[in-house]
Parts: C-alpha cells; sequence; structure tokens
C-alpha cells in the first residue's frame, strides 16, 4: 500500500522532509532484520516492506502523527536499533515504521534518587559510558546480547535481558515511569519515581514488554545501581553439557552470581575466533561444554568467591580446567559471549551460497530442573534432522538456545525450521516452560502463545490490546496475531 | 573479489545489527540515523543490487551517497561478531554503481588525473624530475614508495624520511615507473582501470625485485598488500613489503642514543602533551599499532592515548574519496576527533599516515584549533639532527 500523498504531505509538514522517506532504498532497509534474512536472502519476491518511513523528534509530533494514524486508518510500526530476535519490528503487512532513533536525549541523571530520564532513542552503551562517570560510578544491569547497540525504548518494549538476569532480572526492574502515547492517542503516564507500590494495578509491569502493541513510549525513567567495585569471570571447560549444568546447580545453591553462562563446543570455536582478532590474546579451551560464571562486587568477597567455585568445580574429574579472566580479558570474553551466535558464521565456508543460519536462535526457558531434559530434546530434534547445531543459554535463569546451522537452500528449509521449532515448543510447554524467555514474540513466536498461556488467556490479552489501541494501529500482527506462522503464510503463497 | 564471494560474505551476514554508528562509523548519519547510513543497510544495498536487478538501485541516487559515503576505515569489520567484510561489501557494491555509470563527479575527476598525471590530484608530473639521483640508483635493494599523498600534499613526510634512510645507512631507490598505487580507484569502485596504470611499475618490480619496499603511506602498503593480491592475484613473493614503522622496529638500537636529547626538544620544539593516531589502514587494517608505541617508549617520548585506540582506532575523516566527493562529512569526522582531542587535553597529534595528516590540517585551519599535527618520520628526523 502506498501512502496517499495527501497524507504523506501533512506527516511531512510535522516532521520536516528530510525526517520521513519512501525512497525505495530506505524502504528495503526497513524490511530486514535477523529473523526475516533467511528469508529475504532467498525469496526473490520477498515482500515484506514499509510503506513509509518516518522519525519525530518530540512527543508532540508523535501525538499529530498518532492522531492521524486513528483518522485515516494507518498502521504504525514503532522501532528502536532494530536488533530484536523476533521480528518486532518487520512491517509484514505494510504500514509506516515510526523510527524513534532521533529521540536520543538524556533528560535527567538524579544522583540523590538513583534515576535517569531518557527519550525512547537513547543507546544503552551511551546511557552506560554516562552513569560510569558520575559520581563513583552506577549503572543499569540488565544488559541484553546487543548492549552495545540497543535503545532503551526498544529494550522496555521487550523487556529486555542477557546475561546478569540471574541476579538483576530485567528491563522491567528497573522502569520507574513512563510517559506514553497510546494507540488510542491519549496521553498517560505509568508509575512514578519510587520503587515500591502497590497501589492500583500495576499498568507499569503490563505496557514494559509489549512490544509497540498498546503505546509509544516518549519518556522513561529508570533506576540505576551503584557500579561494582570489580568485575571477574572463573571459566570451568567440562567433558559434557550434563555435568556442566550439575555445576551451575551446585554454584546457584552456594552464591548467585552476576551469570552462569553454558556454551558448547561450537560456541566456543566461535567465540574463539571473535577473539583471536584482539589483544591481549586469549584463548579458551575447546571443550564440550564450559561455564562462565562472572562474579561482581567487593574486591575482597569476589576473591573469596573465586577460591570457592574453583574448589568446586575442580572436584570433578570432567572439569577438564579453570581459567579467570579479569580486567581487558574479561571484558573481551563478554563481547565474544555478547556476538557468540553470529560469531558462529565465521565457522562456516565463505563462499557458500547455501550456508547460512536459522531464522531466529531459538529461545525457551523452562525450569532449572528440567534444562537438562529440553537440551537432550533439542540435540535429539536435531539430529534427526541431521543438522548442525549448537546449545548455550544463560543457564543460570534457565534460559537455553538452540542455534541450528541449518543450510537454506529454499523457503522449505526455513518451513523445516517453522516444524523444528514447533516440536521444541510443543516440548517446552509440557515442561512448564516459556516459548520465548527474551527474544521475545514478534512474528517468530507468536503462533505459539495460546500453547503457553491457554487461547483464554490470549483473549485476554487482545481485549486489553484493544482499550489500549482500539483501532489496532499499533504494530499489526504481532503477538495477538492468531495466524500460524504468519511469516510462513507469505512464504506458502508462493506453493 | 568476485560477485560469487561478496553475495558468499553476505549470505554471511546475519544482520543482527552489532555494526557501529555514530562517531565509531563516519558515513552513519547521526542527526537523522537512517538504517541505510550505517553497515547494516550498506549490506542490504548491495544484497539488493546482486540479488534482484530489477529494484534498479544501481540507477538510485540514495543508494549511491550511502555507499559512497563510506571511509573504507573497517571499524564494521572490527566490531562485527561475524566477522563480515563490510568494507569489501561496499567497495562492490561501488562497482555496480560505477558500471551504471552512477557514481560522484569528483571521482572521475580522480581517474582522469591518474590517467593523465599518474596521482589523483592532477598535479604536472614531478615524480620525473623529483630525486632524480634515487630514481637512477640502481644498486640500492630497498625501494622507498612515498605516494601521491607525501610526494604532492606532504612533501615533508617523503623529504624527512629519505634523509632517516640517509641518517640509518640504508641506500634507497624510487621506482622509475613508480606512480600513483590506484588504491583509491579500487576504493572508488574503479578497480577495472587499476592494472592499466599500475602495469609498468609492477613490471619493474618483477624485472629486478628488490629486498624491500618500504611505505610511509598505511594506504598505499595496503594496495600492495591486499588489493593487487585480491584484483591481480599479485603477492610479490621476493620483495619484503613493510611499513616505515616496521622496517623501524628491526633498528632500534640505533634510536636508543636519541633518548638523551628528547627532553630538551619535546620541551622546546612540540606543543604538550602529545596524542598518539593510529591510523586505520595501518593499525586496523595491517595490524600495525605496537610498533610506533615501541619506537616512541624506545626514544621515551610521553604520549597519551584517545579513549578508542589501536584496532578500535576511530577514523580521521579521510579515505575512500570520501574527502573529495562528500568533503564535509569527512569534515564532521575530524572535527569528532579535534573535539576528543581537545577534552583529552592534547595539543600534538603525532601520527604515520599522510591521509590523516593532512585531513587533520585542513580541518584544523579553517576552524582554527590550537593544535598541530606532527608525522612520526618528521619528528624523528628532527631529533636526529637537533
Amino acid at each position: 500500500m502506498v501512502v496517499d500523498p495527501s497524507i504523506r504531505t501533512r506527516l511531512k509538514n510535522i516532521v520536516g522532509e528530510r525526517y520521513i522517506s519512501d525512497d525505495p532504498v530506505e524502504l528495503y532497509c526497513y524490511s530486514h532484520d535477523y529473523v526475516s534474512r533467511a528469508l529475504s536472502w532467498v525469496k526473490e519476491d520477498y515482500d515484506i516492506k514499509p510503506d513509509l518511513i518516518i522519525k519525530p523528534s518530540n512527543e508532540g509530533q508523535i501525538n499529530e502523527i498518532i492522531d492521524i494514524a486513528n483518522n485515516e486508518h494507518l498502521k504504525i510500526i514503532p522501532r528502536g536499533a532494530g536488533t530484536s530476535f523476533g521480528g518486532q519490528f518487520l512491517p509484514i503487512d505494510g504500514g509506516i515504521i515510526l523510527d524513534l532513533n532521533r529521540m536520543n536525549q538524556i533528560i535527567e541523571i538524579n544522583t540523590e534518587d538513583n534515576f535517569v530520564v531518557v527519550q525512547p532513542g537513547v543507546l544503552y552503551k551511551g546511557l552506560g559510558r554516562k552513569l560510569r562517570n558520575v559520581g563513583n560510578g552506577y549503572w543499569i544491569p540488565c544488559n541484553p546480547g546487543s548492549a552495545d547497540v540497543c535503545t532503551i525504548g526498544g529494550m522496555i518494549a521487550n523487556d529486555a535481558s542477557g546475561e546478569s538476569a540471574i541476579k538483576y532480572g530485567t528491563t522491567k526492574d528497573y522502569v520507574l515511569n513512563l510517559k506514553v502515547i497510546l494507540g488510542s492517542g491519549q496521553k498517560v503516564q505509568f508509575g512514578n519515581y519510587v520503587k515500591k507500590t502497590v497501589s492500583g494495578l500495576d499498568l507499569l509491569s503490563l505496557f514494559v514488554g509489549s512490544e509497540g502493541t498498546l503505546g509509544i513510549i516518549t519518556e522513561a525513567t529508570l533506576q540505576f545501581l551503584s557500579l561494582p567495585e570489580t568485575f571477574l569471570t572463573v571459566i570451568g571447560f567440562f567433558n559434557s553439557i550434563d555435568v556442566a549444568i550439575q555445576k551451575a546447580k551446585e554454584i546457584k545453591e552456594y552464591i548467585t552470581p552476576m551469570s552462569i553462562e553454558l556454551v558448547d563446543k561450537l560456541v566456543l570455536n566461535g567465540m574463539n575466533s571473535f577473539l583471536a582478532r584482539l589483544t591481549p590474546k586469549i584463548e579458551l579451551r575447546i571443550s564440550e561444554a564450559a561455564l562462565l560464571i562472572r562474579l561482581d562486587g567487593n574486591e575482597t568477597i569476589t576473591s573469596d568467591h573465586v577460591k570457592h567455585i574453583s574448589r568446586l568445580l575442580s572436584t570433578n574429574k570432567d572439569c577438564l580446567d579453570i581459567k579467570i579472566l579479569k580486567g581487558v580479558p574479561h571484558e573481551f570474553l563478554w563481547k565474544a559471549r555478547d556476538g557468540a551466535g553470529p560469531s558462529l558464521s565465521r565457522l562456516l565456508p565463505p563462499y557458500k551460497n547455501a550456508a547460512t543460519f536459522s531464522p531466529a536462535i531459538l529461545d525457551f526457558s523452562v525450569p532449572f530442573s528440567k534444562i537438562h531434559l529440553l537440551m537432550d530434546k533439542m540435540a535429539e530434534v536435531m539430529k534427526n534432522n541431521n543438522l548442525t547445531f549448537s546449545r548455550m543459554g544463560h543457564l543460570g535463569d534457565g534460559n537455553v538456545h538452540l542455534i541450528s546451522l541449518i543450510p537454506i537452500k529454499s523457503e522449505l528449509d526455513i518451513t523445516k525450521m517453522g516444524n523444528i521449532q514447533e516440536e521444541l515448543v510443543n516440548y517446552t510447554t509440557s515442561l512448564g516452560g516459556s516459548v520465548t524467555a527474551e527474544h521475545g514474540c514478534g512474528i517468530w513466536k507468536t503462533p505459539y502463545l495460546d500453547l503457553e498461556h491457554g487461547k483464554e488467556t490470549i483473549e485476554l490479552m487482545r481485549k486489553i490490546k484493544s482499550i489500549f489501541d482500539p483501532n489496532n494501529i499499533l504494530n499489526p500482527g504481532k503477538m495477538y496475531s492468531v495466524n500460524k506462522l504468519a511469516i510462513f503464510k507469505k512464504i506458502n503463497k508462493t506453493h | 573479489m568476485s560477485e560469487r564471494k561478496i553475495r558468499g560474505i553476505i549470505w554471511k551476514c546475519t544482520l543482527c545489527g552489532f555494526c557501529p554508528k555514530d562517531f565509531e562509523c563516519p558515513g552513519f548519519d547521526d542527526d537523522a540515523r537512517w538504517e541505510s547510513s550505517y553497515a547494516r543497510g550498506k549490506v542490504a544495498i548491495v544484497h539488493a543490487m546482486i540479488q534482484n536487478e530489477n529494484l534498479k538501485f544501481q540507477n538510485s541516487q540514495h543508494a549511491r551517497d550511502r555507499l559512497f559515503s563510506c571511509t573504507g576505515c573497517g571499524h564494521c569489520l572490527y566490531i562485527c561478531p561475524s566477522g563480515i567484510d563490510v568494507p569489501s561489501i561496499i567497495y562492490y557494491g561501488r562497482k555496480k554503481l560505477v558500471d551504471a555509470k552512477n557514481f560522484p563527479e569528483p571521482h572521475a575527476k580522480i581517474l582522469k588525473n591518474i590517467k593523465h598525471y599518474g596521482n589523483p590530484f592532477g598535479e604536472g608530473n614531478p615524480r620525473d624530475n623529483l630525486w632524480l639521483d634515487l630514481k637512477t640508483n640502481v644498486k640500492a635493494e630497498t625501494v622507498y614508495y612515498p605516494g601521491c599523498m607525501a610526494i604532492y600534499r606532504t612533501p615533508e613526510i617523503a623529504i624527512n624520511t629519505i634523509e632517516l634512510f640517509k641518517k640509518l645507512g640504508e641506500e634507497i631507490k624510487i621506482l622509475k615507473n613508480e606512480t600513483c598505487c590506484s588504491g583509491i580507484l579500487y576504493r572508488t569502485g574503479h578497480r577495472d582501470k587499476i592494472i592499466e596504470f599500475i602495469q609498468p611499475m609492477l613490471d619493474e618490480i618483477h624485472e629486478n625485485p628488490p629486498k624491500q619496499i618500504i611505505f610511509t603511506c598505511p594506504g598505499c602498503l595496503t594496495a600492495f598488500k591486499e588489493i593487487y593480491n585480491s584484483i591481480l592475484k599479485e603477492k610479490f613473493r621476493d620483495t619484503k613489503l613493510l611499513h616505515f614503522t616496521e622496517y623501524l622496529i628491526e633498528r632500534l638500537i640505533k634510536l636508543r642514543n636519541l633518548k638523551p636529547k628528547v627532553k630538551a626538544f619535546i620541551e622546546t620544539k612540540v606543543k604538550k602533551p602529545i596524542i598518539w593516531h593510529d591510523p586505520c589502514h595501518l593499525a586496523r587494517g595491517l595490524g600495525i599499532y605496537n610498533e610506533p608505541r615501541r619506537i616512541l617508549e624506545t626514544i621515551g617520548i610521553s604520549y597519551i592515548e584517545f579513549q578508542q585506540t589501536r584496532e578500535d582506532t576511530n577514523c580521521c575523516g579521510s579515505g575512500s574519496g570520501v574527502r573529495s566527493a562528500y568533503p564535509e562529512l569527512a569534515e564532521k569526522t575530524t572535527l569528532g576527533r579535534l573535539n576528543e582531542i581537545t577534552k583529552l587535553g592534547a595539543n600534538t597529534i603525532l601520527t604515520s599516515c599522510p591521509f590523516c595528516e593532512y585531513q587533520y590540517n585542513n580541518v584544523i585551519k579553517k576552524h582554527k584549533y590550537d593544535i598541530k599535527v606532527l608525522d612520526l618520520n618528521s619528528l624523528l628526523n628532527e631529533l636526529i639532527s637537533f
């Protein structure tokens, strides 16, 4: 659908010519992400693209845009840095991308009450740099893997989290207050400036993680914490994933570290190839599994924990090696871990047109006691399909990922990937787990929500959505969609 | 690189969006922040040009402006978790645009100038009479390759380097058929023309291979080491290709006696503090960043560092045809560096790349910064004579 020229002119008058585009090149650039990649790279008639991109710089402009969208029945897809892993911002049925990157001002840093007020387009990394240099240093520790590039608005919309969730929780644990324009056009504020409140229904928590389906964040207040004195990581290398899981359990019984990450042999290879070009050189021992146990806090206490954890790991003959990293090597290690999924690309032969990743890293969470079952099931399914795969995850909080190096030669391979996902989704929910722990619903997990929550609950969610966004203008086809594999339906049209 | 290879690299890109933005990517539009202005968008544009010619991106002015506004600094390649060689993808996209005759006018002028004058600036040809004695020094086994920038725009680098060679007792010669390395043509999409211009120079090298060729320009060294290999399979098996700092590292012992002079020299001749700028092609491209530091440490010159250094260095703004086609973008990038330098309190930029020196000096002059730029070789030569 092409936006009517008179509507385009009205939108242009709001933001200015420089901040609106329907240039085919720009539309193409906004049509792709991590999830769509396999699809768009394979399909010559790939037809997911926005009709227009618009970049507001303030709340007033967003208000006007939402009013026009309601009156003219336009779809609005809010977008931050575009680094989500579930296709959250893909304009599957066209529409206008509302790119919030220009709203990137840090409005206030309040060290007395430990909060920061920001616009949604502020980068987490930039804010982190700023906070580190205030007083003795502060931080917001719910860092996702995309911490270097994601926006605060995107983090809130997806309730982003990552390696430190076991100790520090997810983004919602740091959001105190949001100024929002709902899909209805109504301006509201959720939350206040205190951590502790039980007054009324918690609409703030409802909004965090709603993937741009309820409203547009125009301002966010987040709590920050004092920066720990020191960070270091103990790495244990093991003969098997099962031993690593057992050791993670024992560590959890002793302390709650900042992170307990599991990586397998393939990921260790990927991380090594990422680390190889950095100075100082770090090389991780290649083993069946490794645990990265990150500790933070007071220097003396952390050192004691390191000794205890090292002893605990070394009591097992299947623990092949222990490595302790701090300082720059420690930072490099976690950079490699953040980019571990994409770093597997380094291991692929460069010139094969067919070799690529799965369209998405699969993301599940199960109770800790069930992790080994899910791991076994993943291996079984992938072996049955003769696929090279890798298992990794934020073991501390039961969040595991499966990465498949599925050769995508045609659209049928993408459907195959969808079938694998479906099998694993069914198994995960039977274990009492979640179909997505952190990557979000987007278009990739949306079809499975009713398996986890039940049809009645999904219906309730959709009713809530209709209160906030009565004309369904915001990010349609995501989260509340009842389409079975919406993204694959588009493929099936061609078969 | 062939289209097949480029396609293979693009296929490895996961579109995760971890590519650098803001000051870490000179081409990034930090005001409007369009997706097409940073690495992921540029990869998508080239993908479209290769995969679907019906989209006609090769004729698009927007695609042209995006792909040509990249300095080739390689920061995206360094940061990319998947190790995607984005600069090569962009250079290939530029080739497709050039094939469609859709490229910036200043680049046509560069091509014409190299063809007629052997340099991108269109200067008369002093290569024929400059350092005539060096051109006829057939005995020397070491070749010095000054490059166009040092000959025509920053001659003190070439002159001081030649004097340094003399003081180090190294007999050198300049190639008789020395001409523009044509790296700029590769980087601006005119790769098909390169062989035509450099063939006589390559023939001379092959006819009587020198023991080593020493470069002061990291861009020229990259052309000899990587670009000629990439497009001509030229590996110079009998000749070592070295940057001057690599050459000097083996002669550090000769610099040790400079240490006592340094303090007085720095006090009278250089505005402190000094900051070391790692040129992108040198540090990130060729991995040469320890050598200059070891040289400075050996002679006892103290300096401060940028926040991001070595392979993580940020670009000066000049490179890959951006300075000629999009001067305002180059200038914006340089101003970012100069503002960082001012914040860090440095007064002298020390570096080892004629492009960086020239770009810094131009912007410093235009915006009246109280900052000096010094080339490492010029500093060393002056120090020896002090």
